[in-house]
């Protein structure tokens, strides 16, 4: 059990959790896709190493045939989603602390729409949809207060509708918790300005969160923290029942300690945070860094990556036992294939590696290679099956 | 890996280095290659001849030490004397500055296995920077104290905080008494009155050597259950986890140097013996080996660097490894620290930049 930040306002939370019908959950916008297994699964990430090769990166074609399409932006993406009305449109999100989003359609490869953030703000690489695509959810940070915001957009037009607190500093990678009215917002924590690019400022006084806001009026329902101050949480996947995954970043240069630090971890609805802590040995070998996390919803395993480590992990949600882990050059995407029986790894030299969702066996015979294309941090799986 | 170069460029690179710079001029035509430019492509050659006369020179040098180590403790335990263990600390020191070298190489059979990997078992400092010289004094005082048989199923059983360089060190550096006391005369005392001491010693030892073996023989007889030395499953290029051999092999570098840094271990590491400087210098020695080849090398990586009109990385890399050798030399702890940062980077930017190899982005700069 662990350190709850506040008072934890569980019934406030089960109420909110239960507003909208959770059979109503479609998910698409997960880090496990969620398509049905008639569909076609696209594959989609931020890609490119130089400026010159920076874009969105998909594969397009049949199955057996699949080629790398690519539309170049210019400038760094970070997370790729799809939108939940025009199931062949990914929406690319600039890098922190870049400025534009893109909408590309994946069939016409044309770029359909070009926003940028609120002035004043910056992106923080991250965004999702509301459960009916109504709602766009930028992460943002508020320049001059060095406050995470979270922008709120007609899911079609982009107009800014609302322009909400995150509750912290820093703020990452948020996701709607299925069938609610809950964001969930993984607070990094660390303050940056554009200025000095990604320098960290504060890492003395960083404190990091995973805060739950009432979309509805944007009121705080809950705010939790970890023991280690300096683990900044960045990333984030939700499953069907609300079970939070979260991956985190140790600020190693601002501990005073050579312990191994619990990295990874899952909150339940109703419950205390969890971290994954052992084996440490394998902990160990992460270097301090997730970059990654997915649930997968069938075996209810989550997989962490972690390129500094060369490793993907994996534990259950469900008793939070280890379950395996993976060796993969450089690998930091990570998503669920559309009938969530493999987990899929990407890694920048162009690979693919599918393993077992259950067994977390490889299926050697699935490894993919596209040498040109340098799959960034995170992987979309999603079904375009409109 | 490599970009292509076309070879016109290459020839004129070579043509104008012929009358611009001598040193150039070295570079493109090589060492002992007669007439024939070294190009990108050479990259492959220098790998090989790197693996071969650097990486695993460095796994056999160890396993000498570790065999001579073996021996020496046997020899002290046949017939304890003040010489004898004077030689077996001299021994431990020399094992000690062996191992760093062979650290900078922490992949394949060093580190094949992510819950048990070889190289914690023969130094629990790398793998967090704990020091655990506390934990290995308990449980050397255990080990004598208790009746448990010493023999070698109980040391292989043993977690790696508890055995490996610095187990070995506290054996032959001090006595086990509260005091610690390291004048020889006292450790010879508690040697020859504590029979068990020596069981312990030469437990220790034999692991070790075990390890040493593990090492040598998974880089050149068979590695885990591939049915192939390690050396020709890296030079294949068929790595399990997808990553190019040049890849690791840099990212091992930078990943050593990076340690040596984060971890302060001029400060921490050999506690009793003190000859961490020695064995840093040992280190940078075979860094610059790795590079720049040996008298056999006719292609190195920094010839390569060269060819493809990268001299003054080269010179760079070169001007750094000076720099740690004088911080090495004026025992300047604080100079040494900023001056592996430099070389770090090299490894980071400037190495990888030249011979067109990525690191990976997500390694490199994740969010």
């Amino acid at each position: 059990m662990l350190k709850i930040q506040g008072p934890f306002r569980r019934r406030e939370f089960l109420t909110a959790l239960s507003a909208t019908a959770v059979a109503s959950f479609s998910g698409a916008l997960s880090g496990c896709a969620r398509s049905n297994d008639n569909g076609q699964d696209l594959i989609a990430s931020a890609a490119g190493v130089r400026q010159e090769r920076y874009g969105l990166a998909w594969l397009a074609g049949s199955a057996k045939a699949q080629t790398v399409a690519t539309s170049l932006t210019g400038f760094r993406g970070h997370e790729v989603i799809l939108h939940p009305q025009r199931k062949h449109n990914l929406l690319f999100i600039a890098r922190r602390p870049g400025t534009e989003i893109w909408e590309v359609d994946t069939r016409s490869q044309s770029v359909v729409a070009r926003l940028n953030c609120a002035p004043g703000h910056h992106l923080n690489g991250h965004a999702c949809f509301s459960d009916d695509g109504k709602y766009l959810y930028t992460v943002e940070s508020n320049i001059a207060k060095g406050e995470g915001r979270i922008v709120v957009r007609d899911g079609d037009t982009y107009q800014v509708v609302n322009v909400l607190p995150s509750y912290g500093v820093g703020p990452h990678q948020a996701k709607i918790i299925p069938g609610s009215h809950i964001l969930v917002v993984a607070n990094g924590g660390i303050l940056t300005h554009p200025l000095s690019g990604r320098k960290k400022l504060n890492l003395s006084s960083m404190r990091s969160s995973l805060t739950y806001l009432d979309l509805r009026n944007g009121q705080l329902i809950d705010e939790f923290t970890v023991p280690e101050s300096k683990a900044s949480i960045r990333h984030l996947d939700v499953a069907p029942d609300g079970t939070v995954a979260f991956a985190t970043q140790l600020q190693r240069e601002a501990v005073e300690h050579t312990e191994v630090v619990a990295l990874g971890g899952y909150h339940k609805p109703g419950q205390a945070l969890q971290l994954f802590m052992q084996p440490k040995q394998v902990i160990a070998q992460l270097d301090d860094y997730m970059g990654s996390v997915a649930i997968n919803r069938a075996s209810r395993i989550v997989g962490f990556t972690s390129p500094r480590g060369n490793l993907a992990v994996f534990w259950h949600i469900d008793g939070g036992d280890f379950q395996h882990y993976h060796r993969f050059h450089d690998v930091c995407g990570i998503a669920c294939s559309g009938d969530d029986q493999q987990f899929v790894l990407s890694n920048s030299a162009g690979q693919l590696r599918r393993l077992d969702a259950f067994t977390l066996q490889e299926h050697r015979d699935l490894r993919a290679e596209y040498p040109a294309t340098a799959w960034d941090n995170h992987l979309l799986i999603a079904n375009t099956k409109a | 890996m490599l970009k292509n170069m076309s070879t016109r460029y290459l020839f004129a690179r070579c043509g104008l280095a012929f009358y611009a710079a001598a040193i150039t001029l070295a570079g493109c035509v090589g060492k002992d290659r007669g007439e024939a430019p070294i190009d990108a492509s050479d990259i492959n050659v220098a790998l090989e001849q790197s693996v071969d006369q650097t990486v695993i020179s460095t796994a056999q040098s160890f396993l000498l030490e570790a065999t001579t180590f073996k021996q020496d403790a046997d020899d002290f335990c046949e017939n304890t004397g003040d010489e004898k263990l004077a030689r077996l600390q001299g021994s431990w020191r020399n094992l000690f500055e062996q191992w760093y070298p062979l650290l900078v190489f922490n992949f394949g059979p060093l580190n094949d296995n992510i819950i048990f990997p070889a190289y914690t078992f023969i130094d629990s400092l790398r793998l967090r920077g704990t020091n655990y010289l506390s934990t290995v004094r308990g449980e050397i005082s255990e080990d004598l104290a208790s009746s448990e048989a010493l023999d070698d199923q109980y040391f292989i059983s043993k977690t790696f905080q508890n055995v490996g360089l610095l187990a070995l060190e506290a054996a032959v550096f001090e006595t086990s008494t509260a005091d610690h006391a390291t004048a020889i005369d006292h450790i010879l005392a508690e040697y020859q009155s504590q029979p068990r001491k020596c069981d312990l010693l030469i437990g220790l030892a034999g692991q070790i050597e075990r390890w040493a073996n593990y090492v040598d023989q998974g880089w050149l007889s068979e590695f885990l259950d591939t049915g192939e030395p390690y050396r020709d499953v890296f030079l294949s290029g068929d790595l399990d986890d997808g990553s190019e051999p040049i890849t690791q092999l840099l990212v091992s570098v930078q990943e050593f140097l990076d340690y040596l840094q984060a971890r302060s271990v001029v400060t921490v590491a050999a506690p009793l013996a003190g000859n961490t400087w020695q064995a840093i210098s040992a280190a940078i020695d075979v860094i610059e080996q790795l590079m720049a080849g040996t008298e056999q090398t006719t292609v190195s990586l920094f010839d390569v660097m060269v060819a493809t009109g990268n001299q003054n990385a080269v010179d760079t890399v070169q001007g750094n490894i000076t720099q740690i050798r004088t911080a090495i030399d004026n025992r300047d702890a604080d100079m040494l620290e900023i001056t592996l940062g430099f070389l770090d980077g090299n490894f980071k930017r400037e190495i990888p930049d030249s011979l067109d190899v990525e690191l990976g982005i997500n390694f490199t700069d994740g969010d």
